[in-house]
């Protein structure tokens, strides 16, 4: 069965933080994927070798339109470092940075391979959902 | 290139607070920059404006991520603290009064009597500004959790038991013997996170290192 087969590979967890329902999916072991940290994922994806902080930032308020302080932001990317979906470099310091050097992140293999897991397990997961979905919108 | 806006100092001097924290000199880069964007592209004052709830918000995402940093390993050594201090603390009453056992009207004398205040007061902000100094060094990088813990301990531990003295057994205390328990708690609490605080430095003091590439 192919949602058998889905949950052999991810399994879900539901947990609630700070009145959202936050999805992880769990890979190799205890490297979980968690939503935010999803969304940085694509976000990094997106922005290419310009992903830095106040580009993230940026760019999760515009597609997402989610106002993330810059300091979660950060223990997002180091808890995606740690589990080595992300790498980092630092960038030339700039006087309107007060002399403080970007740190720009990119999305390693394992990154890409952990997004297009969660990615997948979420589209099997939500077929034949659509009308509860579209039901759940209209509320 | 445009004259730049120096940030209000009270926000900046908050931030740099966190600056033992990893990513901190990206972090402040990243703030400083929309900072002066919003100078350039809004006004000065929007831009302080923006500044200063900017900070706030992430003092409070630092903070929660130096308590999640090491949880266990900070808790245990605010409880070790807390058990310390007390040891200490009731240790010098035990000697002070020894062979006989501590008793009510030696608790009013040491109210009352000012010299032996002074010195039970005294006593109540050294010894934790020393356990806090060490707990601190224990814990590079989270003195600020571990002050933090320290204080959500005692307050767990103080409440109960004050509920339990006044609410269940009625105990009705001289103002004179709650104001001077009031204070004690007062000191105790702002010794130890001063004496944790004192070890706090930045560990990434240089502002830029190269191009260092980090998995």
């Amino acid at each position: 069965m192919r949602s058998q087969a889905a949950f052999s590979r991810a399994t879900w967890i539901l947990t609630v933080r700070a009145n959202n329902y936050y999805t992880a999916v769990v890979m190799d072991g205890n490297r979980l994927l968690g939503g935010f940290e999803n969304l940085l994922l694509l976000v990094i994806l997106r922005l290419g070798d310009r992903a830095y902080g106040v580009a993230i930032r940026r760019e999760l308020l515009d597609q997402a339109e989610k106002d993330i302080a810059i300091g979660a932001i950060y223990t997002g990317l180091d808890r995606l470092q740690q589990k080595g979906f992300v790498e980092s470099w630092s960038g030339e310091p700039t006087p309107e940075r007060g002399g403080r050097a970007k740190k720009f992140y990119r999305v390693t293999a394992p990154g890409k391979q952990a997004l297009n897991e969660m990615q997948r397990a979420v589209q099997r997961l939500s077929v034949g959902l659509e009308g509860s979905l579209t039901a759940c919108l209209s509320l | 290139m445009s004259e730049l806006v120096k940030p209000p100092t009270i926000p900046a001097t908050v931030l740099s607070f966190f600056s033992s924290q990893p990513d901190y000199f990206a972090l402040a880069g990243d703030i400083s920059e929309e900072f002066q964007e919003r100078a350039r592209t809004a006004s000065p004052t929007a831009a302080k404006l923006w500044y200063w709830r900017e900070t706030f918000r992430n003092a409070w995402a630092l903070t929660a991520r130096e308590v999640l940093r090491t949880p266990g390993r900070t808790f245990l050594l605010a409880l070790g603290s807390l058990i310390a201090v007390n040891a200490l603390t009731a240790g010098y009453v035990v000697i002070r009064y020894y062979p006989r056992w501590f008793q009510y009207s030696d608790v009013m004398e040491m109210v009352f009597d000012p010299r032996q205040s002074r010195v039970f007061l005294t006593l109540q902000f050294i010894v934790p500004l020393l356990v806090g100094w060490i707990a601190g060094k224990l814990l590079p990088g989270r003195e600020w959790a571990l002050a933090l813990l320290f204080t959500l301990l005692s307050t767990c531990l103080a409440l109960p038991a004050a509920w339990y003295l006044f609410v269940m057994l009625k105990v009705k205390l001289p103002a004179q013997l709650l104001g001077f328990v009031s204070i004690e708690i007062a000191l105790r609490l702002s010794a130890f996170t001063l004496g944790s605080l004192l070890t706090r430095r930045a560990h990434a003091s240089r502002p830029a290192d190269g191009h260092k590439m980090s998995t």
